[in-house]
C-alpha cells in the first residue's frame, strides 16, 4: 500500500519535470539557459543540473554506494547536454520505481549525509528526492520569471490525482 | 502463517512515515516564518515584486489557505480551529492562525493510523463532487508547502536578503541542520 503512494507522487514527478522541460525550458531563447540571475543556483543551467546530479546521488545512496559520484562528465553542458542527462537518470529511476514494494521502503540504507554517516529508511531517501525535486522546479520557474516573465504554471498534486482519477 | 499476516499488515499500515512528513511540514513553515519572515518590516512583508507578482504575505496566506481546506476535507468539518484570516496583512493574526492550524494538524496527525491514511473523502470543488484519499490531501499539504515556501524565500531574497538556511526535508529527518 505504501509503496502505492511513491508509485503516484513519482508520477506526479515525472509530468511535472516534463512539463517543466516542454513547457517552460526548452521554449526559452537558449541564450538564457546560462544566465546568472544572482539566487541559489544562478542559472537554469547549474540550477537543473544540480536536480539532476542530486537525482543521481540518492538514486547511488539508495544501491548502497559511499563515494557518490556526479551526474554529469563534463563542467559546463549545454541546454540539450542536460536534457539528454535528465531523461537518462530519470530512467533510471523509471526502472527503480518499478520494482519498488513495501519491504523496499521500510528497508535501511547507511548512507553519508552532511558528511555523518547515517542510517535511514529506504523511504526518507525516496522523498527526500520528491521534496527537492518540488523545490527546484519552484526555483526554476522563479528564474524563469526573473529572466522573461511570470508565468502561470499550476503545479498542484490535488488537480494532478483528481484528473487522474477521472 | 497467522504471524506472517499479522507482521505484513502491521508494516504496510504503519503510517509513521506520514506524521513524520507532517510534523516536517509544521517545523519548515515555522522556521522559515522564525528566521526568514520575522526579520522583515511590514513594508517588506506587504512589498509585492513584480516578476513574481506576489508578496511575503500573499504566499503565506496560500499556504495556510491551503493546509485548512485540505484538514476540514479530510475531517469532513466546515470549519478548523482558528479565525479565517480577514486581514491578510496583519503579521500578528496570520501567525496566531498558523498556530491553531498547525495545532489541529498535529492532532489529526497523532491519530493517523492506516485505515485513516488510505481511506477517501468526498467534498465539492468548482462545482464538482470529487473523491480522494486521505494520503492524497496530505501530500497536496506537503508539496504545496514545499513549492510555496521556496517563493517565500525568492520573495524574502528580493525585498530584504538571501536567508542564510536552506530547505530540505532530509535534515529535518536526519537532524543534521544547516543554517
Amino acid at each position: 500500500m505504501k509503496s502505492n503512494i511513491v508509485r503516484t507522487v513519482f508520477a506526479y514527478q515525472l509530468y511535472e519535470d516534463r512539463r517543466l522541460w516542454d513547457e517552460v525550458i526548452m521554449p526559452l531563447d537558449e541564450s538564457l539557459f546560462y544566465v546568472d540571475t544572482g539566487y541559489s543556483w544562478g542559472s537554469l543551467q547549474r540550477e537543473s543540473a544540480h536536480v539532476i546530479d542530486a537525482m543521481h546521488g540518492y538514486m547511488q545512496r539508495l544501491h548502497g554506494s559511499k563515494q557518490i559520484a556526479k551526474a554529469f562528465a563534463v563542467d559546463n553542458p549545454d541546454r540539450a547536454q542536460v536534457r539528454e542527462r535528465w531523461d537518462a537518470v530519470e530512467a533510471e529511476w523509471r526502472s527503480y520505481i518499478a520494482r519498488f514494494d513495501d519491504r523496499e521502503f521500510d528497508r535501511l540504507v547507511d548512507t553519508v549525509y552532511r558528511d555523518t554517516l547515517v542510517s535511514v529508511p529506504v523511504w526518507q531517501l525516496v522523498f527526500q528526492v520528491f521534496n527537492h525535486n518540488t523545490l527546484h522546479r519552484a526555483e526554476i520557474l522563479q528564474i524563469v520569471a526573473a529572466l522573461a516573465a511570470p508565468l502561470d504554471f499550476d503545479s498542484s498534486f490535488a488537480r494532478y490525482c483528481i484528473r487522474n482519477a477521472e | 502463517m497467522e504471524e506472517l499476516t499479522l507482521e505484513t499488515e502491521s508494516s504496510a499500515l504503519n503510517v509513521d512515515f506520514a506524521r513524520k512528513l507532517i510534523r516536517f511540514n509544521s517545523w519548515e513553515n515555522q522556521r522559515v516564518w522564525d528566521l526568514a519572515i520575522v526579520p522583515l518590516t511590514d513594508d517588506q512583508f506587504l512589498r509585492e515584486v513584480a516578476f513574481m507578482r506576489s508578496t511575503v504575505a500573499s504566499v503565506c496566506h496560500r499556504i495556510i489557505d491551503t493546509e485548512s481546506v485540505c484538514l476540514q476535507r479530510i475531517l469532513a468539518v466546515s470549519s478548523v480551529p482558528g479565525e479565517r484570516l480577514e486581514d491578510t496583512a496583519d503579521r500578528a493574526a496570520m501567525a496566531a492562525r498558523w498556530i491553531s492550524l498547525r495545532q489541529a494538524w498535529n492532532e489529526f496527525a497523532a491519530h493517523l493510523d492506516g485505515e485513516m491514511l488510505f481511506s477517501k473523502r468526498e467534498f465539492e470543488t468548482e462545482g464538482d463532487r470529487r473523491e480522494m484519499h486521505v494520503w492524497q490531501l496530505v501530500f497536496d499539504v506537503i508539496y504545496q508547502g514545499t513549492s510555496r515556501r521556496s517563493q517565500v524565500l525568492r520573495l524574502v531574497a528580493e525585498v530584504n536578503q538571501p536567508a542564510e538556511f536552506d530547505l530540505s526535508l532530509l535534515q529535518h529527518l536526519t537532524g543534521l541542520l544547516r543554517g
